[in-house]
């Protein structure tokens, strides 16, 4: 195709800037991390917008509910020093069960794995409208790494992919990219979590004759290095024979991504990928 | 000075865009402005200007998405240089040449995007054809109503400069 020198010049340059591009997306594809430096600089750049305008709508959304009326208030309160009643009786049964649970441990000589702390993030953005799915988080100067999980009362939020300090992205349990070593709460049926159609899960591998039925809790195995056992993922609403050998499980996600606003970022660290990957056979 | 006017209506598109989010989830689905200030970008005919505006807006708008880091980066490059290569072609000054540039522009877009997609990953998550043709239409319409505000306040202020100046004198 005939042009000018200045044409051809950015026709080549074109083509050099699309194949450096291919490169990194496929080396991003095959090692399926999501971070990078550059990642790491946009993300930096671009979140204190997001972060004036979640303070902003904030702002916004104090005013107005200052603006309640009293009586609404007082019901609310009325309802708060229930709950917070129930939480506490349910505090002390709690209590009582860790520490059977500690004297138990310390009588088999059992190490269990450190359950680590709770660090609570404001969300400053959250992208759960396009097909890949993540949130943003502002940390401030608290040290996140990738792949620390991140849960919220309800349960399973995601975990940590890339952390440009002071922000951290979170891609959510329900990208399609992201996956969970999973289990049945009632009969401890591990299979695997995958993010699905948008707002909904798929837990996968779960053989045909395992005993699987609709409402029962599914959450986190603990085997796959980045999240501890036990925190609720979905609830099972729909399970269909599946092609193969097992069951087509659809859940639905424990936590509502539609009203979060701050999450909990686990201390604990994630096992190493050095360590995960280790060959058995390599000896030493 | 044309560097510092383009850094400045990035910035008013990534906070539009987190506005946006904020009222609605679908508003993101629905109107991609990073891609209108790509096409608007393209419409000036520089090839350069496109290849660079629409490499550098994308990896920012890859910066607010998830997933791999780049696929907009690579879309809106092909999408700022094709719309450049089309305006030294053809005359674009109608609305509706304005629209069609702009929609095929995002058409071009969402298929490099699912072609990406495609080829890079193994259990890969389309976007939903519905909202994909939403989004063309929306997208084009946008852009028809951003050019034409910016045309005609370029105008009145062209007005009131020569107005002040005849004054003047």
């Amino acid at each position: 195709m005939p042009g000018t020198v200045a044409e051809r010049r950015s026709r080549w340059l074109l083509v050099a800037v699309l194949a450096l591009q291919l490169v990194l997306l496929s080396a991003q594809a095959q090692t399926a991390s999501g971070s990078s430096r550059l990642e790491a600089f946009f993300v930096r750049s671009v979140a204190p917008f997001s972060r004036a305008v979640a303070a902003t709508t904030g702002f916004v959304e104090s005013a107005t509910d200052g603006m309640r009326l009293r009586s609404t208030l007082e019901q609310e309160n009325a309802e708060l020093r229930t709950e917070l009643e129930q939480l506490r009786r349910e505090r002390v049964e709690a209590l009582g069960i860790e520490q059977e649970l500690d004297r138990l441990a310390v009588a088999l000589d059992y190490t269990a794995v450190p359950r680590g702390h709770l660090r609570v993030a404001d969300i400053v953005y959250i992208d759960h409208a396009s097909w890949l799915q993540t949130l943003l988080l502002y940390v401030g100067d608290a040290s996140v790494v990738r792949n620390q999980a991140v849960v919220s009362a309800d349960g399973l939020v995601g975990r940590v992919v890339v952390a440009p300090a002071p922000y951290a992205k979170v891609q959510l349990v329900t990208d399609r990219a992201a996956s969970v070593g999973g289990m049945v709460e009632r009969t401890r049926r591990q299979g695997v979590v995958r993010g699905s159609s948008p707002g909904s899960l798929d837990f996968r591998y779960v053989p045909l004759q395992a005993d699987v039925r609709v409402g029962d809790l599914i959450v986190t195995a603990g085997i796959d290095g980045i999240y501890p056992r036990g925190v609720p993922i979905g609830k099972v609403v729909e399970v269909r024979p599946g092609d193969e050998l097992f069951h087509e499980i659809r859940l639905t996600p424990a936590v509502d991504f539609g009203v979060l606003d701050q999450v909990y970022i686990l201390d604990r660290m994630p096992v190493p990928d050095e360590v995960k990957e280790t060959d058995p056979d390599a000896g030493g | 000075m044309p560097a510092v006017r383009f850094l400045i209506a990035l910035a008013a598109v990534v906070a539009l865009h987190f506005v946006g989010a904020r009222i609605s989830d679908d508003l993101p689905r629905l109107l991609d402005l990073f891609l209108v200030m790509v096409v608007f970008y393209g419409l000036q005919g520089d090839l350069i200007l496109g290849l660079a505006v629409g490499l550098l807006v994308g990896l920012v708008t890859d910066a607010v998405t998830g997933g791999l880091y780049g696929l907009h980066g690579f879309a809106d490059t092909i999408v700022g240089y094709g719309t450049a290569y089309a305006a030294q072609r053809l005359v674009i000054r109608r609305p509706p040449g304005i629209f069609l540039m702009f929609a095929l522009a995002a058409a071009a877009q969402q298929a490099i995007l699912v072609g990406l997609v495609v080829m890079l990953l193994a259990d890969p998550a389309l976007p939903d054809l519905t909202w994909m043709l939403i989004r063309v239409a929306a997208t084009g319409v946008a852009g028809v109503l951003f050019v034409l505000i910016r045309r005609r306040s370029l105008k009145r202020i062209e007005v009131w400069r020569r107005s002040r100046t005849s004054k003047l004198k």
